[in-house]
């Protein structure tokens, strides 16, 4: 009997076929993956007494006819946890940051906006640090390098603010290291295909391991990069560094994906890293990430009505100029 | 006192309706704030409030979280995402003393304040301290609420509410402080139908014992001398017009004697004249005799001599079980006071009405409810004469509509009752649906006050008696108890004998 299905029906059809078929090739190479006791780890359970911050950034961009608006804040939460159980919780620099602006002419708009955002970061970490707080561990928000695609071209006029970042960032290594504070990224959504590369996998790492590992379990730890001299970013950082940012992907939750984590090679194993990010992450059985993490970006987060805020406070100031009006795409009398 | 900021959300600020954020737990529902608009300074009332936390605005995402073992707060700083957004009526303009509409918003981010005492006080109507009816104090705010005499009880007065939320407590309040009030001041003369004695106690206390005549329901008497055919038509709503007839004949003949006459003289006469038609004379004696049951005498008592200005007459009825009886005392009560006030030979007068939807009843005919014509009358006419009525009642939804609407200010206490909420609804302007909510919810000593005493409605905690109250029966476990022991003594007794 010949199929009646038409057009998009089709395509899910066979895109639902994929997907099954995809998720048992990745059940298979999971079980081989399970068997290498080298490389699956159980996390030791762990209810928390430790303190613990974690920092995020929050940005939002407005293109208008004649000028590019950027506008970055960055919030750090700082835990106590008792028994697993959080007791105490501070902010800084406030609960409700202040915005920071930036603003490019059209000819020289933004490539890697994302560099504002890492910098603010950063300069809140920075800042915190200099109270020389009695904390165990300091969280961001995602890898604890700057990601390769936020590298500008070596003939950017944005490679001035990139290195600025980079150094900020290897400053916050030198600090976290002198402080006894264990400096960990974690990654939210890894695109990473390291592991899987290594296997001969076509999959995503945080895809395949889900077949791998069980919950509270991780993988060995491994190097950021095998030829850190030779990474596009990792070169850019001192020898010393460079060597130092080590991953691994730990497993809080039944139902969720892995977690990438990446830290520096410091004060903490990696089997008391993993317990101790297990511990403030298994959310529900549907989802772990860090706790301070997922407060701290409520708070650095940039609502549509802050920005337009903004705009309109510039507005007032500037009064009525071309280069402030909404592009005419975005003006259209009829939606 | 800051309390908050006004906030914009998609349907406010409107010049009647605004909504703010406040620390948690600063403010209450009920609580007057204020706040400028482009018109002047607005006061309003909150009217609700509610809370929100985006940790806990996910219904799926909390359950998932707590399967875990731990709850959301164990884990999140949830207290920091809590806030308090409150719901305010504009009431008005408060401006040299003068009320104005609002007409224009207020902005959002205007600072929203406690109303200073004075500013409230005028507002809402209420008397400087020392100048009116001190009943309680205004909720939230611990303001000392007096309420102006005249405004309280010249347009007359209801208070509802179900058993047990305090009605009698509130009406001897009420009674107190008529009876505190010096001859300078003005001084009501008040009478309160007692249905179940529970008034009498005002009458023991050290205070009040010579301001407080306590009559028995048993001991009165109406004077037969004082009532036409017509009076007694209302005793006996089966009377045709020629009994009615007959009947003024014999009264004619027994004045024109000029002296004190009983009933059985009015049946004396009627059954000897013989030009009188059988029928009525068998039917006419038989009514009257069935109506006496020694509540007539030939003298009887003097109601106008009850009324003083600054006493308080109790007329207890508890013992007095037939309820014709205790309508027929209250209707003549009622119309010799009217009458006697009409030609000023009382001083201005309050009647209170206990039990009132029993003797002014919604949807029967008045023939059937001997008192309901006369309340109706006064709850009508009784303001031009400066005669007022209190009807107090825990079944508003039985009350005669047209008393109970002529009561221009309520004191509405607990009332759960649907129907009885919506009765009440119907006949006061002043009850919103937020007011009426906040009805059902009222405490034991806790009142919502609407109407001509005051500018808006008004929740109000009563203040404390200043007399006892008056003892409760036993309790059903005591009673029970007795019967037992009593039953158990009678047999043994019993047994002993035989």
């Amino acid at each position: 009997m010949g199929s009646n299905k038409i057009g998009m029906e089709n395509e899910i059809e066979e895109l639902s076929s994929d997907l099954e078929k995809e998720r048992k090739r990745l059940e298979e190479k999971a079980q081989e993956l399970k068997q290498r006791e080298e490389l699956v780890k159980d996390i030791e359970k762990e209810e928390v007494t430790l303190k613990v911050a974690g920092v995020d950034g929050g940005i939002s961009r407005k293109n208008l006819q004649g000028i590019e608006i950027v506008i970055t804040r960055a919030c750090l939460v700082e835990m106590g946890y008792k028994n697993g159980k959080l007791k105490e919780h501070s902010y800084f620099p406030s609960p409700n940051p202040e915005p920071t602006l930036h603003y490019y002419e059209p000819e020289r708009e933004t490539k890697k906006p994302q560099l504002h955002r890492m910098e603010k970061e950063m300069q809140t970490a920075l800042n915190y640090l200099e109270k020389e707080p009695k904390i165990n561990m300091l969280l961001l928000d995602g890898s604890i390098v700057p990601n390769p695609s936020d590298k500008p071209k070596e003939d950017s006029k944005e490679k001035e603010k990139y290195l600025e970042v980079k150094d900020k960032y290897e400053k916050l290594f030198e600090k976290t290291t002198k402080q006894g504070i264990q400096l960990i990224g974690a990654i939210e959504d890894s695109r990473s295909r390291k592991i899987s590369r290594k296997i001969g996998v076509k999959s995503l790492d945080n895809l395949l391991l889900h077949h791998a590992l069980e919950k509270r379990q991780r993988t060995s730890e491994f190097n950021y990069s095998d030829e850190p001299g030779n990474h596009p970013v990792l070169s850019d950082f001192s020898n010393k560094n460079r060597n130092k940012v080590k991953a691994m992907y730990i497993k809080p939750s039944e139902e969720d994906t892995p977690l990438r984590l990446e830290y520096l090679e410091d004060h903490m194993s990696p089997d008391e890293i993993a317990s101790h990010v297990e511990s403030i992450s298994k959310i529900a059985e549907n989802y772990s990430y860090p706790v301070p993490l997922i407060e701290a970006d409520l708070h650095a987060k940039i609502t549509d009505k802050q920005k337009d805020l903004i705009v309109q406070q510039i507005r007032n100031r500037a009064g009525e100029t071309p280069a402030l009006r909404e592009k005419r795409r975005n003006q259209r009398p009829f939606k | 006192m800051t309390l908050g900021k006004i906030i914009a959300t998609e349907e406010t600020p409107t010049p009647t309706k605004v909504h703010f954020v406040t620390d948690k737990d600063l403010v209450d529902k009920d609580q007057y704030i204020k706040f400028n608009s482009p018109q002047g300074k607005v006061i309003g009332r909150i009217e609700d409030l509610h809370k929100t936390n985006r940790y806990f605005d996910s219904p799926e995402s909390i359950t998932q979280i707590e399967k875990t073992g731990m709850k959301v707060t164990d884990k999140f700083p949830t207290e920091e995402w809590e806030h308090t957004v409150g719901e305010v009526k504009a009431l008005g303009i408060y401006r040299e003393n003068k009320i104005e509409r609002p007409t224009k918003p207020p902005a959002p981010g205007t600072e929203v304040k406690e109303p200073e005492e004075e500013v409230l006080r005028n507002f809402l109507g209420l008397e400087e301290q020392g100048k009116g009816l001190e009943i309680g104090e205004l909720q939230h705010h611990g303001i000392t609420s007096e309420l102006s005499l005249t405004d309280l009880f010249q347009k007359h007065l209801a208070v509802l509410a179900q058993t047990g939320a305090g009605k009698t407590y509130t009406v001897s309040v009420l009674m107190e402080e008529l009876l505190e009030r010096q001859p300078e001041e003005g001084r009501l003369a008040s009478l309160v139908i007692d249905v179940h004695g529970e008034y009498k106690s005002l009458a023991k206390s050290e205070e009040y014992k010579n301001k407080v005549k306590v009559v028995d329901g048993k001991d009165f008497r109406i004077p037969v001398n004082s009532l036409s055919a017509s009076d007694f038509k209302k005793f006996i709503p089966g009377m045709r017009k020629p009994q009615e007839r007959e009947l003024s004949s014999a009264i004619e003949k027994l004045r024109y004697r000029d002296k004190p006459y009983g009933i059985e003289d009015i049946i004396k006469i009627i059954s000897k004249d013989d030009e009188i038609h059988e029928e009525v004379q068998r039917v006419l004696p038989r009514w009257l005799e069935r109506i006496d049951g020694n509540l007539f005498s030939k003298t009887g008592s003097s109601v106008e001599k009850l009324m003083s200005p600054g006493q308080l007459t109790v007329l207890d009825l508890s013992d007095l079980i037939e309820s014709k009886k205790r309508g027929m005392i209250t209707s003549y009560i009622a119309e010799r006071l009217f009458s006697a006030r009409r030609k000023e030979e009382v001083p201005p007068f309050v009647l209170f009405v206990e039990e009132a939807h029993n003797f002014a009843k919604e949807g029967v005919e008045k023939e059937e409810n001997i008192p309901k014509s006369i309340i109706e009358t006064i709850a009508r006419e009784g303001r031009k004469f400066g005669a007022s009525i209190c009807l107090v009642s825990q079944r508003p939804m039985k009350l005669s509509t047209t008393a109970l609407s002529q009561c221009n200010t309520q004191l509405i206490m607990r009332i759960t009752n649907p129907n009885d909420l919506d009765h009440i609804t119907k006949t006061s302007e002043g009850i919103d649906e937020k007011s009426r909510d906040s009805i059902t919810t009222l405490r034991v000593g806790e009142a919502l006050l609407l109407g001509e005493a005051v500018n808006h409605p008004v929740f109000l905690n009563i203040r404390e008696r200043r007399t006892e109250e008056a003892e409760l029966g036993e309790g059903l476990e005591e009673q029970a108890r007795k019967y037992e022991e009593e039953t158990e003594k009678k047999n043994q007794d019993a047994e002993a004998f035989m």
